[in-house]
């Protein structure tokens, strides 16, 4: 246990860092960005004396180095500036709507690993069968659909023809199951071919043959000795993924109207919000320091071999 | 009859491959006696780990028993059903692979790899784990309490492959099957796994397969040895007889090519050609192109396996005439 223990607090201690660099990252960004935020928020008919006079009340005059760190303290108090075009404090803004954005990708990932798994594992064992030949055709159909367009088309058969569930926008948990699948399908695929994949590669080792040697049931090899070692790369995916199906979760948020970060950073980007763009790349970013740490945490807790390096 | 634990009859395994069909192991028969050590020696991709893994019934994809029988006691091997070749595997017959490294699971540890076979006998966790613990000194395995928490790649190869040999052993096996189990290990961790094989060997009453290149091995541990060549059975005695009176052209040559102390000549024999290719069908003996006593029968009829002497048997045409002087 106390290998884990060092080993989490050695991933901790990158992740902090890591954290640190991705924001003076993020400011540079914004510091490289043409116009800034008070020219956005005055009137051009406004004097030069009080766009100064606004500039100092922000904090703008200051050196870039000043701004950064008076920036990242504000971002730990929670303090995420004020939105240009709403007029409100971003980070009221993400605290609204970052649980929405989490539910709709926690639910689209759960939905893809228990469908992707299991699949993954049938095809394996029925591998160039029938079965394994319709999966993969089948998961490459899905793959191919734009998600906007699969939104749609969900939208048009689900809410519009057969009107079992809400068309968009969030009013219950069952406005939950159409954006979730839109989610989830398209990219179910890829862990769909991870698993199956893994899981051929874990076959053709000798301690499956070790395994079977001593006589333990088939079922038991597969899931205790195949399956076990198998999903070890899968479950890194799984926390991989999150930040990237986040990325996705822009386009199907606008397509149901979902009150999500997704949603906000759209607009944000079209009305040049800046404070907005910022402090949700900043979740973001975050959110994917935090499940890469998780990754790598359960990554060393299910093969004994990563904890030594 | 009775003394034998494994009769292995006339026994065929193919590999069906786009190219044609491979015939691996060609109308093999051996027996094994009770509490004896048996070699199966051959050069590499002469069958003898296919031979091996047939009877297990382990055999992989596109590998399968084509023909013969595999008596085990009074059971028959061949067509039973996986899931009663699982009650065989482990509790019946043990067995051993090559490569220790890979032959162990890198995320359980060692006790629960070597109980895993005990649980699944039926014996609960603890009386499994105090047996393993057991097994485990048995094989000279240090320290045991803190090795049974131990995961594979913390230890070295050669207490690994001490583990896999706990771990066979631990169920007591009426045979184990032994394939190359020092191969790929160094000399001296080679000689200590013997040796404690060879104490064990009493100890446990298990009768042994073993199946190697090594005809070190087999003079340290073998009662009898079976030579393979090309998927063919092509002599068998006991192991006084192959080394002192080998009778095949193959023995023979496999003989003089042992590097020994007492050789004065500088460099090794060597066997001129290679091994037949096994894809295409071949009428008569598949030593016959590199054989210096070869006759034209050979290239015609398939020599069977006969018996010369008591308990010594050649498969080979020049036999019956003169005892096939080799020079």
């Amino acid at each position: 246990m106390n290998g884990v223990l060092r080993y989490v607090a050695k991933r901790l201690i990158m992740g902090v860092g890591i954290v640190i660099f991705v924001s003076v990252l993020v400011f540079a960004i914004m510091q490289a960005m043409p116009g800034n935020p008070i020219d956005l928020m005055v009137d051009t008919r406004v004097s030069p004396e009080r766009v100064a006079e606004l500039k100092a009340q922000w904090g703008l005059d200051e050196p870039p180095i000043v701004q950064y760190f008076v920036w990242l303290g504000n971002i730990l108090q929670g303090d995420f500036g004020m939105s240009v075009s709403m007029k409100q404090n971003v980070s009221d803004l993400i605290l609204q709507r970052l649980p929405y954005t989490l539910m709709l990708t926690g639910a689209a990932l759960l939905i893809e690993y228990l469908i992707a798994i299991p699949l993954g594992l049938w095809a394996a064992v029925k591998k160039d069968k029938a079965v394994d030949k319709s999966l993969t055709v089948g998961t490459i159909v899905l793959w191919s659909m734009p998600q906007f367009w699969l939104g749609v088309l969900f939208m048009l058969i689900f809410a519009i023809w057969l009107v079992v569930l809400p068309l968009s926008g969030w009013s219950g948990p069952s406005s939950l199951i159409l954006p979730a699948l839109t989610l989830a399908l398209p990219t179910l695929a890829q862990i769909f071919r991870l698993t199956r994949s893994e899981v051929l590669d874990v076959m053709r080792e000798r301690y499956v043959m070790t395994a079977r040697a001593k006589g333990i049931e088939g079922r038991r090899v597969l899931i205790r000795h195949v399956l076990r070692n198998a999903l070890i790369p899968v479950t890194v995916m799984f926390f991989l993924s999150l930040p990237w199906l986040i990325g996705g979760a822009v386009v199907v948020e606008n397509v149901f109207a979902w009150p999500g970060m997704g949603q906000m950073l759209w607009r944000a980007i079209s009305k040049q919000d800046f404070m907005v763009v910022q402090g949700v790349i900043f979740v973001i970013t975050v959110l994917t320091v935090i499940c890469n740490l998780i990754g790598d945490i359960i990554s060393g807790i299910l093969d004994p071999r990563i904890r030594l390096e | 009859m009775d003394n034998k634990i494994l009769e292995v009859r006339d026994l065929s395994i193919d590999f069906k491959t786009k190219h044609g069909t491979v015939r691996a192991v060609d109308e093999v028969s051996f027996d094994i006696n009770r509490g004896e050590v048996f070699a199966l020696v051959g050069e590499s991709g002469c069958g003898k780990s296919t031979t091996a893994l047939g009877i297990m019934r382990l055999l992989q994809e596109p590998g399968e028993i084509s023909g013969g029988q595999i008596m085990f006691e009074d059971r028959e091997l061949v067509g039973l059903s996986e899931k009663e070749m699982t009650h065989i595997r482990g509790k019946e017959i043990g067995m051993i692979f090559q490569n220790p490294l890979d032959s162990l699971n890198p995320v359980y540890s060692i006790g629960y790899q070597v109980s895993e076979g005990l649980i699944t006998d039926g014996m609960n966790k603890e009386e499994a784990h105090e047996l393993a613990r057991e097994t485990l000194r048995d094989v000279k395995i240090s320290d045991v309490e803190s090795r049974m928490k131990s995961y594979p790649h913390e230890i070295s190869g050669g207490m690994r492959q001490r583990v896999m040999i706990a771990m066979m052993l631990c169920r007591n096996p009426k045979l184990l099957i032994a394939d190359e189990p020092t191969t790929a290990l160094d000399v001296t961790i080679q000689a200590g796994i013997i040796e404690l094989m060879n104490e064990l060997r009493s100890k446990y009453n298990s009768s042994i397969l073993m199946i190697t290149h090594d005809f070190g091995i087999v003079a340290d541990m073998a009662d009898r040895v079976g030579v393979m060549y090309a998927g063919n059975i092509v002599e068998v005695a006991d192991v006084m007889s192959i080394f002192d009176d080998a009778r095949h052209p193959y023995t023979k040559l496999l003989m003089k090519a042992l590097p020994t102390i007492t050789k004065e000549e500088g460099r090794l024999e060597t066997i001129s050609g290679t091994v037949p290719d096994l894809s295409e069908p071949i009428e008569g003996c598949k030593f016959a192109d590199r054989c210096p006593v070869c006759q034209e029968i050979c290239r015609r009829e398939r020599p069977a396996l006969r018996e010369v002497e008591s308990g010594h048997l050649v498969a080979c045409h020049c036999q019956d005439a003169e005892g096939g002087d080799v020079k």
